[in-house]
């Protein structure tokens, strides 16, 4: 049985803790008060800051009003306006930024050790600007939210070393990370395209090529055409679905007969997303081939079929009609839904 | 004086008792270390990232959003209104009518100028009859589903079959879901393909300031049991679910607000109708089917996507609700019960669902027989007054301390209660949580318990009073929607 004075132990620990949980609870409490107080001198800051942006000559107090605050309510200020910023503006927030000293400090926190500062410093630098060598350098870090952030920073400063380095990115083993550089990627677009046909072209990963016709898909340049086209006969069914879903941005002739084949495709899902991709080329030539889908027996290749032949407009609205009186009834059923939805949707686009 | 024997056996008895309570209590402190471990992580992560690079994003998945809705004539167009102002780049809004009895599906088609469609869907999932399918001349991305009634889980069951995103979101009819909510709760599904589902923070709106769907000001509840239960919900979501995020996952995602993969769902084979938890059963059942399957599913909890929900603030109501929650839990248990200390579920198998059943399941019982052994001790003098007492002011103090220690996860995370007042409210409310409200609830959920053996399955009926007192847009209304099934820890 435990002895009581045990008990009387846990119960004097409890009462310290109580007490030390309280205290901190309420200080914390008083702490955001004062803040809040704070608030108008530093909304008065921020108004003389996004003054001396918006202005050549900027007001010789900025330098004192931003003194009198906080470091991290400067990064504050800095990120806020930033963020809403382009331009000749933004470069000019970027010049303040340094002559304040923001640079030096979001530098010390890339080389921290802690990778919640090392993740803070690249956001600063991502939204005051500058730091390349000490972002790009962070790229391999060993924390997959740095990397993400270091991604993101890479998509707004898109340099031909930003860019490299994303395309470096794409085998990234996180899926966070990944997801970021080709966010990144479908930013930057056209600058991206050479070095990211290169990688498709070698490599053999299908987590990065998965991302990586996923980009294509985004940025949709003719020149990705026929290394995607010759990835739309991989023997992996979700390489082969996303080189379809690219097809449909990238377009022309090559693409236009890849997808004609893969309506045929054993699987479902790649069949269904070359008739996606061939209605949003408008492609009628395959209106008579995705007529005949509508009675697939799957649902994803019956529905994307019937949404093709809407996009594709009169030709296929014609089709559709057709295949309305079909005496197949899920084809006539899919048909009739398809025209239905699209004379509603039209009005709502109207 | 009693012989021997007994005096033995009850001396034994609460010294398991005790065992168990030092126990559960321990696990309960490292779930608090888990949690704060967790919710560090978070902060730093949010901490100035810019949401709304997804806003802008083709990458983004599409989101479907499930609402079922029965009698909700009042508020139906606020709420679909509400939904449809959600920021999200990619959103499809399916509201199901669950063959209501009043006008709602009326009062939509005026309301939305819907037209109705050939009724062609996917139909995968075995439902009652959908009556008609209609879509909006106003906004495209709104679908309205019209069929015979059949309850919450058949509703969401249509959903599913009409979705056409990759996630589904389901929510109940009441719920008022933040504007950036989705853009924060997607992120596990874009980082990680393992994640199935997802879950937010519910949090009490009773006495918040709700203008046009939205909570634009934050308040304590002014009634006791809307505080008490404020209290609960802070514990649950952001000591329970956040802490068990590092220890082998969740096994609950509350019906209020979750996010799920649908091709996951509909190879599950949707919810369950036959059970009132089935929020709680389907994410039993896709975190089973992972492990059974080969792959790996994963349930992350989110704690700062926020959904705002009206508790009970009556007895009988509160009473029907946790009875409806602890029989859903106990259905759920039982229906999965081959994963207990089974290592073919790995941590879910053999920590995780083991938890659920000896902790959420049975420390009501164990707690109600504890209090019988010690009272019977006393009046017999086989257990000392001081102990006891000493004991139940430690017992007491741990329940306090956890309560503490969530205000400041609360307060270092996100501030919600962010006024002294507020602050000294939730404390107020944390010490007479364990004076009285706790002992009811453990008799309500002894009761869930009961009804479940003896084979009831209704949901019972919820009363609200209405979005607080600055709302003028959604009026109080009579409703057959009850709970969000969100039961508590500790």
């Amino acid at each position: 049985m435990v002895p009581q004075s045990l008990l009387l132990v846990l119960l004097l620990a409890e009462a310290v803790l109580l007490g030390a949980a309280l205290l901190v609870l309420f200080t914390s409490g008083l702490l955001t008060s004062r803040r809040h107080r704070r608030r108008p001198r530093t909304r008065a800051v921020e108004e003389i800051l996004a003054d001396a942006v918006l202005r050549d000559d900027g007001p010789p107090d900025i330098l004192t009003a931003l003194g009198g605050l906080r470091r991290r309510e400067q990064v504050r200020l800095f990120v806020r306006l930033g963020s809403s910023l382009r331009g000749r503006e933004r470069n000019a927030l970027r010049e303040l930024a340094r002559t304040v000293g923001l640079h030096a400090y979001a530098k010390s926190l890339c080389r921290s050790r802690l990778w919640w500062r090392r993740l803070r410093g690249v956001r600063v630098l991502g939204l005051v600007g500058g730091g390349e060598d000490w972002v790009l350098a962070l790229a391999g870090d060993r924390e997959p939210l740095v990397r993400e952030q270091v991604a993101h920073w890479c998509g707004e400063h898109p340099s031909p070393a930003a860019v490299l380095t994303l395309i470096g990115k794409l085998a990234d083993p996180s899926r966070a990370s990944r997801f970021a550089v080709q966010n990144a990627l479908c930013r930057i677009g056209v600058p991206a395209v050479e070095p990211l046909i290169a990688r498709l072209r070698t490599t053999r990963d299908p987590a990065e090529l998965l991302a990586g016709l996923g980009v294509a898909r985004a940025v949709g340049d003719a020149r990705l055409a026929p290394v995607v086209v010759e990835r739309a006969r991989s023997r992996d069914p979700r390489v082969r679905r996303a080189a379809c879903r690219a097809l449909g941005r990238i377009g022309g002739e090559a693409a236009e007969a890849r997808l004609l084949e893969r309506l045929t495709d054993d699987e479902a899902v790649v069949a269904g997303a070359a008739a996606a991709a061939l209605g949003e080329l408008g492609h009628w030539p395959a209106a008579p081939t995705l007529a005949r889908l509508l009675a697939s027996p799957s649902w994803d290749v019956r529905s994307r079929a019937a949404a093709a032949l809407v996009r594709m407009g009169a030709p296929g609205e014609l089709v559709l009609r057709m295949a309305s009186r079909s005496s197949e009834p899920v084809a006539a059923d899919m048909a009739r839904h398809a025209l239905d939805t699209a004379a509603v949707t039209a009005a709502a686009t109207r | 004086m009693i012989s021997e024997v007994p005096f033995a056996l009850l001396v034994r008895f609460e010294t398991a008792v005790l065992i168990y309570f030092i126990a559960v209590n321990g696990l309960y402190f490292v779930l608090l270390g888990s949690a704060a471990i967790e919710l560090l992580r978070h902060v730093h992560e949010v901490r100035g990232e810019s949401r709304t690079r997804l806003l802008g994003s083709e990458l983004a998945p599409r989101i479907s959003m499930l609402a079922p809705a029965y009698n909700e004539s009042a508020t139906v167009v606020e709420s679909v209104r509400s939904l449809l102002s959600l920021e999200y780049p990619d959103l499809e809004i399916v509201v199901i009518n669950d063959g209501s009895s009043d006008d709602t599906l009326q009062v939509l088609i005026e309301r939305f100028e819907l037209a109705a469609v050939h009724p062609v869907y996917r139909a995968e999932l075995k439902t009652r009859a959908v009556r008609g399918i209609y879509r909006s001349r106003l906004t495209p991305n709104l679908v309205v589903v019209d069929k015979e009634n059949g309850g919450k889980a058949d509703s969401l069951n249509v959903g599913l079959d009409m979705a056409s995103g990759e996630l589904v979101c389901a929510i109940d009819a009441d719920t008022l879901v933040e504007a950036d909510a989705l853009l924060r709760m997607v992120r596990p599904f874009v980082r990680n393909d393992e994640v199935v589902a997802a879950g937010g923070t519910i949090r009490v709106v009773n006495d918040c300031t709700v203008v046009s769907g939205r909570v634009v000001r934050v308040r304590t509840p002014r009634r006791f049991l809307a505080g008490v239960q404020a209290i609960e919900y802070l514990r649950a979501f952001l000591f329970g679910r956040l802490g068990w995020n590092r220890l082998g996952g969740n096994l609950i995602i509350s019906g209020a607000f979750g996010l799920f993969r649908t091709d996951a769902v509909v190879r599950a084979g949707g919810y369950l109708h036959a059970t009132v938890g089935e929020d709680m059963e389907l994410v039993a059942r896709l975190r089973r089917t992972g492990y059974e399957s080969g792959e790996r599913h994963r349930v992350d909890f989110i704690p700062d996507p926020v959904a705002w929900t009206e508790v009970p603030e009556s007895l009988a109501v509160l009473r029907r609700q946790r009875d409806r929650w602890h029989r859903g839990l106990s259905d759920t248990l039982w229906r999965h019960r081959r994963m207990f200390l089974n290592p073919r579920y790995g941590a879910l198998g053999l920590v995780v669902f083991p938890y659920f059943v000896l902790v959420e399941l049975l420390a009501p019982v164990i707690e109600l027989l504890g209090l019988i052994g010690l009272l019977a001790g006393l009046l017999l003098g086989a257990l000392n007054w001081t102990f006891a007492l000493l004991f139940f002011l430690a017992a007491y103090g741990l329940g306090l301390l956890l309560n503490m220690f969530t205000l400041l996860l609360e307060e270092f995370g996100f501030q919600r209660y962010d006024r002294q007042r507020q602050r000294l409210a939730l404390v107020a409310y944390s010490l007479v949580e364990s004076v009285g409200y706790r002992q009811l609830t453990v008799a309500w959920r002894i009761q869930g318990l009961v009804s479940f053996l003896r084979g009831r399955s209704e949901w019972g009926a919820m009363e609200r009073r209405g979005l607080g007192a600055g709302d003028r847009s959604t009026a109080a209304a009579q409703r057959s929607a009850a709970g969000t099934g969100a039961p508590p820890v500790g």
